[in-house]
């Protein structure tokens, strides 16, 4: 190559190098040089800017704990040898039972003061096969967050399409026992006290029929000392009114309303292991409603059991004792039948719990997309007030469908925030609207103070990340760390086991109550729990949240306190024991009828 | 081939290679001023270019405002494009696939043709609606109020998507840029207050709820609102008044008597409040089975025919613009055909005629307005009008006389009678008359201007005037009103 045509390519290079760099990133160049003449421009409207996307810590993905953070919760589902996968058993006919399952239930089955977890599961819809056909199952906590898969050595694998699940100790021996409300023919485990279940619903006449189920309840209706036992029921569902509907061009589930409304069931307990029918003498089969979540709790301080039941697009109904298992249903005189502005929901579940410490129960209510879930605040003599909007309880849950959910006192400082899980009923969804998603996150709302609810679920942990189509959620202290730990039952997939990592903030005190004369599991009992001036409340259940069951323990988080003064017991049977001397930041055993607490840890 | 020739053929290609390497040896130091002078190119163009970028930031480029019209331009036509193209996801039926890819080839068309009508743009975010594509729409009813900022139906959508988000702090930021624009429309400001109210923002929502219910006294909803609002307040009394005012006015608006019982219970009227929660009650259930019978028939794959409508609706709304009629008319038609409840368009078509005299054909298009709406006066008064036009004016005075007589309380028989008097030079006394019913009804200025004419033509000069200053009172920028004045003032003694 010549001299020359080496300085001409080097001035190429040269004047290209340059023309680059002046040019790079929104340089100049592209703006000097127009190539036709355009309009003038259009002075921009005042606008608001697009949504900033909500950034939580990035960090917080890789597990990092955000340094401002109260809560912290991370997936241990794997680690905890959960491998349960649920299947809502559809065959992409989208029938609508498809959409509604289901509940799982945190209790102990075999007495070794840890928390075992049943999971329900759904079954091939309308004669189809799935091999292996889908079955509940029972995990078994080993302790250090480790579990097993119990369900065949156990004998709970029922392959029915479940639904509800409550678990309680009916028979008054010792353990605890298991009722599933299946869409078709309910079960009934009775523990054999040995690890093993024996499924007796046939022959203690609790098989219920062929109804969809909902969420199910033991409680002592009539005070006698033994439990009975709630059943909800959904709609009247027969395949053949089954029909697709079509929104925006594609097929989604039918709606609640496109069926009849069925009446829940009420089972009495005899007292010899058997149960009969109560509903229509109770009042309970006198209205029908599309029942989902429910739970039971003395709404009216009168010593007796009430029941509020949460229905889909229908006003909720609550069945207040009249003391003698005989119900009258009186949402609407109390306030709960609707939201604030009389709308009826579509109600999903239920928990009750004492969110601003004035001494009164309250209940907490998720709902769905584009409907906000509902706190109604007890304000005495019966009377419910929905104080969602001022209290910020539905922060973050307005896009979406809302299901599981619970108070917990998650980082022990003394109020109870929420726990809601979240996911559409239809996987579809996406496709035509771009505001929510099937697979959520779930959400997570602090308790400042018991005024005030904020959304912090961007902040919590990457537990609180993960995406799912959430449905039942039971919440207890699975490692017997002193904190409130999270299961998940997510739709048509593997569940989740979120592990409290949070700071604690305070101290906290667990409480379980044994009945003498009171049923064994004390369901019903109210326990405050006196700190200085403050009193901690709090009831004993069986069912509750979304069709699922939380257990009989009872988790208080005390704050700075160092101390508690008393604790006082109502049991069902009427009694009050005042207990005195109890140790903080352990889990205390009470029997009914004694003045003392037996540490468990 | 052998492994060994192929070997041997390698190794000679390799030697022939050597000696012009050799030749062409590499000598580091002849490029260093080469080097030396890419460095300082880059530092300069990168010197250059910051300066740039800070002038362009203080504003002092204004030799380059052309090529930042060209560089706006070509991002708008980008963005452009893609507003008129659609995702169509598997899944979707195939009569909802149909309509939109016929939806996008109207917007394809109306966005080259018209660019720069906000038009077009609300027809593609309309179809970007129809595709659940909400980042496309949101964008095409941006790209619309950057046209129009004061385009209605743009901040309507955009707050009811941002309602649906639940990002209620967005609702209030369009709602409020909507108002910098002029925009005052109550369904806007209805979603402003339900912001408010969500937000907990009491007072304010109480501020734009009052002046709600004071501009719109009919709007129910506004008053049910701010009955809640007032039950918040604990002034369950006036609360009361307002959910009584809701149900006076829709008596079956069941969420109301839910207020109401709240309101009663609060006030200690207990058997009010039983009764409203019966009535509640009743409600309630037919509410529920009415919901269920809708559903059992519910495919809302129906509704997008109604969708691709409006869209081309909005085209031949804008051929007729430019004065293209053929298309236009076969556009419009076409928009009927989609949905024949399509008053719009089936109003453009009527006028479309009417402007081309074909009035047969306009009169049967508003022969079918006035069977789909017939309580709408002014389709009536429409029917007259073209007759009147067409020459028929006894059969447009009879069309004039039912329409009054249909609704006395409409200036619009009235008022087009008393036009008709006046254009014939017939009855001016009459005309008066029925000019002055018109203003009664309506008080509006083109009522007052009619009744000038009416009063000029019967000679009443003083009256007339009086008349069209209040015309031009109303509308102080109507050119007709004022040349009615300046006649005036000219015959004036």
């Amino acid at each position: 190559m010549s001299r020359m045509s080496i300085w001409g390519v080097s001035l190429i290079i040269v004047v290209a190098a340059f023309l680059l760099t002046w040019n790079s990133s929104s340089g100049w160049l592209s703006k000097r040089l127009p190539l036709f003449p355009t309009s003038p421009p259009t002075p921009p409207a005042q606008l608001p800017s697009s949504p900033s996307p909500t950034n939580g810590n990035p960090d917080q993905h890789e597990g990092a704990r955000a340094p401002d953070s109260d809560f912290w919760f991370v997936d241990a589902t794997r680690e905890a040898g959960i491998d349960f996968v649920h299947t809502h058993g559809g065959s992409g006919k989208r029938y609508l039972v498809e959409t509604i399952c289901a509940g799982l239930a945190l209790f102990d089955y075999d007495g070794d003061g840890l928390i075992d977890i049943y999971f329900l599961n759904g079954a091939p819809l309308d004669q189809q096969e799935i091999a292996p056909p889908p079955r509940n199952a029972l995990y078994r906590n080993m302790g250090g967050f480790r579990f097993i898969d119990v369900t065949e050595e156990a004998g709970v694998g029922d392959s029915g399409y479940g639904l509800g699940v409550a678990t309680a100790d009916y028979d008054n021996d010792g353990d605890q026992d298991i009722y599933v409300n299946n869409f078709g023919p309910n079960v009934f485990y009775r523990n054999n006290g040995d690890g093993t279940f024996e499924e007796i619903a046939g022959s203690v006449e609790l098989r219920d029929g062929n109804e969809v189920g909902a969420g199910t309840a033991f409680f002592d209706a009539d005070r006698d000392g033994d439990l009975d036992l709630y059943v909800g029921h959904y709609v009247v569902f027969r395949y053949e009114d089954h029909r697709v509907a079509f929104v925006g061009g594609y097929p989604r589930y039918p709606s609640p309303r496109d069926y009849q409304p069925a009446p829940d069931a009420l089972y009495l307990n005899n007292g010899d292991g058997s149960f009969r029918a109560w509903s229509h003498e109770s009042g309970i089969a006198a209205v029908a409603g599309t029942s989902m979540g429910l739970i039971v709790s003395d709404i009216d301080d009168d010593g007796d059991d009430d029941v509020f039941v949460c229905n889909d697009v229908l006003a909720n109904f609550l069945f207040q004792n009249r003391g003698n298992a005989q119900f009258t249903e009186i949402a609407l005189i109390a306030g709960t039948a609707y939201n604030r502005f009389g709308s009826e929901n579509a109600s999903m579940g239920v928990d009750v719990g004492d969110y601003n410490r004035d001494g009164r129960l309250d209940f907490f209510m998720t709902s769905y997309q584009g409907e906000l879930p509902v706190l109604y605040e007890n304000r005495g003599h019966g009377q419910f007030e929905d104080v969602t909007i001022q209290t910020g309880a539905g922060d973050g849950c307005l896009p979406h469908v809302n299901w599981g959910t619970g108070f917990a006192d998650f980082e022990n400082d003394g109020d109870l925030d929420l726990f809601i899980a979240c996911g559409h009923v239809d996987d579809m969804i996406e496709l035509i609207d771009s505001s929510t998603s099937y697979n959520t996150p779930n959400v997570l709302l602090r308790n400042d103070g018991g005024q005030q609810f904020t959304n912090v679920s961007s902040n919590s942990g990457p537990g609180l990340a993960i995406a799912l189509p959430s449905r039942g959620s039971g919440l207890d202290d699975l490692d017997n760390d002193g904190d409130i730990d999270v299961a998940i039952l997510n739709l048509n997939t593997h569940a989740t086991l979120l592990r409290n990592e949070s700071p604690h903030l305070g101290n906290w005190i667990r409480i379980r109550l044994i009945g003498s004369t009171s049923n064994r599991d004390a369901v019903g009992a109210r326990v405050t729990v006196q700190v200085g001036q403050e009193k901690y409340v709090d009831e004993v259940h069986s069912g509750r949240g979304y069709q699922s069951d939380h257990g009989r323990w009872i988790h208080f988080g005390l704050g700075a306190a160092k101390r508690v003064d008393a604790i006082h017991v109502r049991w069902p049977s009427g009694r009050t024991d005042i207990l005195s001397g109890a140790p903080i930041n352990r889990s205390l055993t009470i029997i009914e009828g004694t003045s003392s607490v037996a540490t468990v840890d | 081939m052998l492994v060994g020739q192929m070997e041997d053929q390698l190794s000679v290609g390799r030697k022939d290679s050597l000696p012009s390497l050799r030749r062409r040896e590499v000598r580091p130091q002849r490029f260093l001023p080469l080097l030396i002078l890419v460095v300082i190119a880059i530092v300069f163009g990168f010197l250059g270019n910051r300066l740039g970028k800070w002038l362009e930031d203080q504003g002092r480029l204004p030799f380059l405002t052309a090529g930042d019209e060209t560089d706006a331009a070509q991002r708008r036509s980008e963005r452009i494009a893609r507003l008129s193209r659609i995702t169509v996801p598997p899944g979707a039926s195939s009569e909802y696939v149909a309509m939109l890819e016929l939806g996008q080839r109207y917007v394809r068309d109306l966005l080259a043709v018209f660019p720069t009508a906000p038009q077009a743009l609300a027809a593609a975010a309309r179809l970007q609606d129809l595709a659940h594509d909400t980042v496309a729409e949101i964008e095409a009813w941006k790209m619309c109020l950057e046209l129009q900022p004061d385009y209605e139906a743009a901040y309507a959508r955009l707050c009811s998507l941002a309602k649906q988000e639940g990002d209620f702090v967005k609702v209030i930021d369009w709602a409020q840029a909507a108002r910098s624009h002029g925009v005052v429309s109550a369904e806007v400001r209805m979603m402003l207050a339900e912001a408010l109210v969500n937000l907990g923002r009491k007072d304010e929502a109480k501020q734009e709820l009052t002046a709600l219910v004071q501009d719109h006294p009919d709007n129910v909803q506004a008053r049910f609102l701010l009955g809640h609002v007032y039950l918040d307040e604990g002034q369950p009394a006036q609360a009361a008044d307002l959910f009584e005012s809701v149900v006076r006015a829709a008596p079956s608006h069941a969420a109301a008597f839910h207020g109401l019982s709240m309101a009663y219970v609060r006030l200690e009227r207990l058997e009010d409040a039983q009764k409203a929660s019966e009535r509640l009650t009743e409600l309630k259930k037919a509410e529920s089975e009415a919901q269920r019978l809708h559903l059992a028939d519910f495919n809302d794959a129906r509704l997008a025919p109604q969708v691709v409508s409006q869209i081309a609706t909005e085209t031949g709304r804008l051929l007729m613009k430019i004065h293209a009629t053929d298309q236009a008319q076969a556009t419009l038609h076409h928009a009927i055909e989609l949905d024949p409840t399509n008053l719009q368009a089936i109003q453009l078509l009527s006028d479309l005629y009417y402007q081309q005299q074909h009035y047969p054909q306009a009169l049967k298009y508003v022969w079918l307005l006035r069977s789909l709406e017939p309580d709408n006066p002014a389709h009536h008064q429409n029917y007259g009008r073209i007759l009147a036009r067409w020459g028929k004016l006894k059969d447009a005075e009879t069309a004039f006389r039912n329409l009054a007589m249909a609704f006395p309380r409409s200036s619009l028989g009235y008022s087009a009678l008393a036009e008709l008097y006046i254009a014939t030079q017939n009855d001016a006394q009459e005309a008066v008359q029925l000019a002055e019913k018109a203003v009664y009804c309506s008080r509006a200025a083109k009522d007052y201007a009619i009744l000038a004419l009416a009063h000029q033509q019967a000679g009443n000069v003083q009256q007339a005037q009086v008349a069209i200053k209040e015309a031009i009172r109303l509308e102080p920028s109507n050119p007709h009103y004022t040349r009615i004045q300046q006649s005036l003032a000219q015959q004036a003694p």
